[in-house]
């Protein structure tokens, strides 16, 4: 009988069970009005340039909200933000900041062109497209996100890689080629089959506010971060804020006007040109260019003044820990060891670890999260490395086997920095592009090759060359030619040396950092 | 006490009249048929999905008397017997002479849409791979053959002309992705290390303003919704000639357009 209870009781629950998830399932797909309202993240920023400093915190967010709004579903734009009919297209719902703000309703029906306009503007496309990889700031560190290299853009900077201006900003057309037609090589997909024209304008537009909000909120914070924090509310304002804004779409708009348009005719792909291209690369011409250095000396990307191929993908694609934060503990750890050692000569340089270093060693910034490196460990790589000598009787104790100035040192400090400068400006580990495989992140139209290479990439290693021939442009046509003929002829580099290594990758191209 | 047979029951009879309603609505039912083989192959369906309704009928009409007959009743001892073997002998020799009809009937429609030898003798139109997540196109350019400096790349964009057999090689570059072109009737699965050839036609042109449809069909990750396509069919070869035309040359841009911002395509 007992069991007959138990049984009742459970085809009770399934009874009230089920209408709950039949319930639940007509709800599914209802969109906008079940969902809750989604928030902008915190930028990372606010934590490493304004620890502790809750007021300035606070007055950035305060300032930043004012000109954008708190939230991405009560969006603001100030006026005059060059954005199609001042943010229209951004949302459903829009206001301006100015002297009093007033919420504009819009109208749902408004057809623009042939295409009917979507019901929530750029922000719902966005949310449906493109935050996943994206995120909700437009930070490039939406859910899908870790899945991918190279990571996805984070726009907050203000700076994209692949544009034909000669700044960091590319015009709404470099925007629209990206869209639609992807990145090849990286994840970005290509959309023009997934959104009308239309929606590829809107979602231009809020990939634009979406940078405009981080760009200033990055330049807030650096101007909070030498402000007292007494006077937050004084410095940080919303009227800086809104000037800051001004500024950044200024920027923007001003991007429009400097595309890199005098192109000197191409020149035929011809033998001459194809060869004349190939002394370029492997600098053997007066110029000395460098491309060999980064590229390779066969153009596959392993070139000397990079980070060996081997170690990139141990930490890109293995998840271990990159090198060089190892070698920044490492090196710390063996900088206090030696400086110790060569003041305790007294005591026979012996060093009491515990005492001494642990402090230090832990207070040593690595790259990325900091890790917690057990001081037995770190202590052990040294050792192995053949750099200090551990006491037999206390493993507390140590002292250093070479002096600070010893090559082995050296070659690890070159190391590190060869990591250091082995990053884009995102912090990200980059590798130079195997030019055998026909890939063009940044297009493959001879026109996209010539503006790579006259102007280098942004917030990467890849510097610009126009500089180099100012009175002979046209011979980047004969690099171009070389590069889009190597594919299809491997044998172009077949019998290439190495070059001497070079100790860094040429500087990169300085360009305004707006 | 009859709770379950009642709520099979209900689900049955939607499901029933769900299976009615589709062929009246045009988002429940197939997309318009444009290809010379498509009416084979819905033909096929038709026939298979005739079969499978009336099974399913049968069966839950089945269902529904069992539970609805014999429910548990307090008092009354539920009796165990071995089984009717005829019963089974017969329900085990319907399906299969189903399957075995189903099997000989569609022979001919699969061997002229995936045999290899039936393939039209034409040059393939293009090269797609698949990969995670967008289809890749690669044309042969003016000179007619792939892997040369004037191939035409481009991303998502399948166009071709009205009733010429066409014909793609298929590949995929990383996971299983499958090449589904719903107005043609056609599916073929992307498998990694293989080129697959696939060929289709279509008999009706593009309308102005519309297109048809690219998609994977295989679930291949997380992205699989954003592979789409969009299929162009033209009405003469010069029209598609026109096309290929620009899009080379565009490709093969050199110089900063001058009078439009957007680039078109």
């Amino acid at each position: 009988m007992v069991e007959l209870r138990e049984e009742t009781s459970v085809t009770s629950r399934f009874r009230l069970g089920l209408p709950v998830v039949f319930a639940s399932l007509t709800v599914c797909g209802c969109g906008d009005k079940w969902m809750m309202s989604l928030s902008y993240s915190k930028n990372e920023m606010m934590e490493s340039e304004l620890r502790d400093k809750p007021k300035l915190q606070a007055a950035v967010t305060k300032a930043v909200n004012t000109v954008f709004g708190d939230a991405p579903d009560r969006m603001r734009v100030p006026k005059g933000s060059g954005l199609r009919d001042g943010g229209r297209y951004l949302a459903q719902q829009w206001e301006y900041v100015g002297d009093s703000p007033s919420p504009h309703p819009t109208d749902q029906s408004k057809t623009l062109g042939q295409y009917k306009t979507h019901p929530s503007g750029g922000y719902a496309l966005y949310r449906y497209h493109c935050l996943h990889c994206h995120g909700l700031s437009g930070d490039g560190n939406g859910p899908t996100a870790p899945f991918l290299y190279p990571k996805p853009r984070d726009y907050r900077r203000g700076v994209y890689k692949f544009t034909s201006t000669t700044t960091s900003k590319p015009t709404r057309d470099d925007l629209r080629r990206t869209l639609n037609y992807g990145l090849h090589g990286t994840s970005m997909p290509a959309f023009i089959a997934q959104m009308s024209p239309t929606d590829i304008e809107q979602v231009i537009d809020y990939v634009i506010f979406l940078s405009a909000r981080g760009e200033t909120e990055r330049q807030l914070v650096a101007e909070a971060a030498s402000a007292e924090e007494k006077d937050a509310e004084t410095t940080i304002t919303p009227q800086l804020a809104v000037e800051t804004a001004t500024r950044v779409f200024d920027f923007w708009k001003e991007a429009e006007t400097q595309v890199l348009k005098s192109v000197p005719p191409r020149l035929p792909s011809t033998r001459e040109s194809i060869e004349r291209g190939r002394e370029l690369f492997l600098g053997q011409t007066k110029e000395k260019l460098e491309c060999a250095g980064c590229h390779g000396p066969k153009g596959v990307g392993n070139g000397p003044s990079f980070i060996d191929q081997d170690v990139f993908y141990d930490v890109v694609f293995h998840g271990k820990a990159s090198e060089k934060q190892e070698l920044y503990e490492e090196l710390t750890a063996f900088d206090q060891v030696a400086l110790k050692s060569e003041a305790a000569k007294g005591g026979e340089g012996w060093v009491d670890v515990k005492k001494e270093l642990a402090a230090t060693v832990n207070s040593a910034k690595g790259f990325g999260p900091i890790k917690a490196v057990p001081m037995d460990e770190l202590l052990s790589r040294l050792e192995a490395r053949g750099l200090i000598t551990r006491d037999r009787a206390g493993a507390d104790r140590v002292k250093s086997k070479v002096k600070m100035s010893d090559p082995r040192v050296v070659d690890l400090r070159a190391e590190r920095d060869l990591w250091e400068k082995s990053l884009d400006d995102w912090e990200n580990p980059l590798r130079p592009s195997n030019l055998n495989q026909g890939i063009y992140k940044g297009g493959r139209r001879p026109l996209d090759l010539y503006w790579r290479i006259s102007k280098g990439i942004n917030g990467a290693k890849m510097p610009g060359h126009l500089q180099t021939f100012p009175d002979q442009p046209e011979r980047i046509w004969d690099l171009v030619n070389f590069v889009m003929a190597l594919p299809y002829e491997p044998t172009l580099l077949k019998d290439s040396q190495a070059p001497a290594a070079s100790p860094a990758p040429p500087a990169a191209p300085k360009v305004a950092s707006h | 006490v009859r709770f379950w047979s009642i709520l099979f029951g209900v689900m049955a009879i939607l499901c029933t009249a769900a299976f009615v309603y589709a062929p009246f609505h045009p988002d429940w039912w197939l997309p318009p048929n444009v290809s010379t083989i498509g009416y084979e192959v819905d033909h096929l369906f038709f026939i298979i999905l005739g079969i499978t309704g009336v099974v399913f009928i049968g069966t839950q009409i089945a269902l529904f008397w069992a539970m609805f007959r014999y429910p548990a009743r307090e008092g009354v001892k539920a009796f165990y017997f071995h089984g009717s073997q005829r019963l089974e002998v017969i329900w085990t020799i319907i399906p299969s002479a189903i399957l075995v009809f189903i099997a000989l009937y569609q022979m001919g429609t699969w061997a002229s849409i995936k045999f290899r030898t039936s393939a039209p003798k034409v040059q393939p139109l293009a090269e797609v791979t698949a990969r995670q997540f967008q289809w890749i196109m690669r044309y042969p350019g003016r000179d007619g053959r792939l892997g040369t400096e004037d191939d035409l790349h481009l991303v998502n964009d399948l166009r071709f002309v009205k009733n010429t057999p066409v014909v793609i090689h298929l590949k995929t570059k990383d996971v299983l992705h499958s090449f589904f072109l719903p107005q043609m009737r056609i599916k073929q699965d992307a498998v990694p290390g293989l080129t697959i050839p696939v060929w289709f036609d279509a008999n009706k042109a593009t309308p102005t303003g519309s297109e048809y449809e690219l998609v994977c069909a295989e679930l291949c990750g997380w992205g699989h919704y954003k592979m789409r396509g969009r299929v162009t069919v033209y009405e003469t070869q010069a029209e598609w000639q026109k096309w290929m035309d620009s899009a080379i040359e565009e490709q093969s841009r050199a110089q900063v357009a001058e009078a439009s911002a957007s680039q078109g395509n």
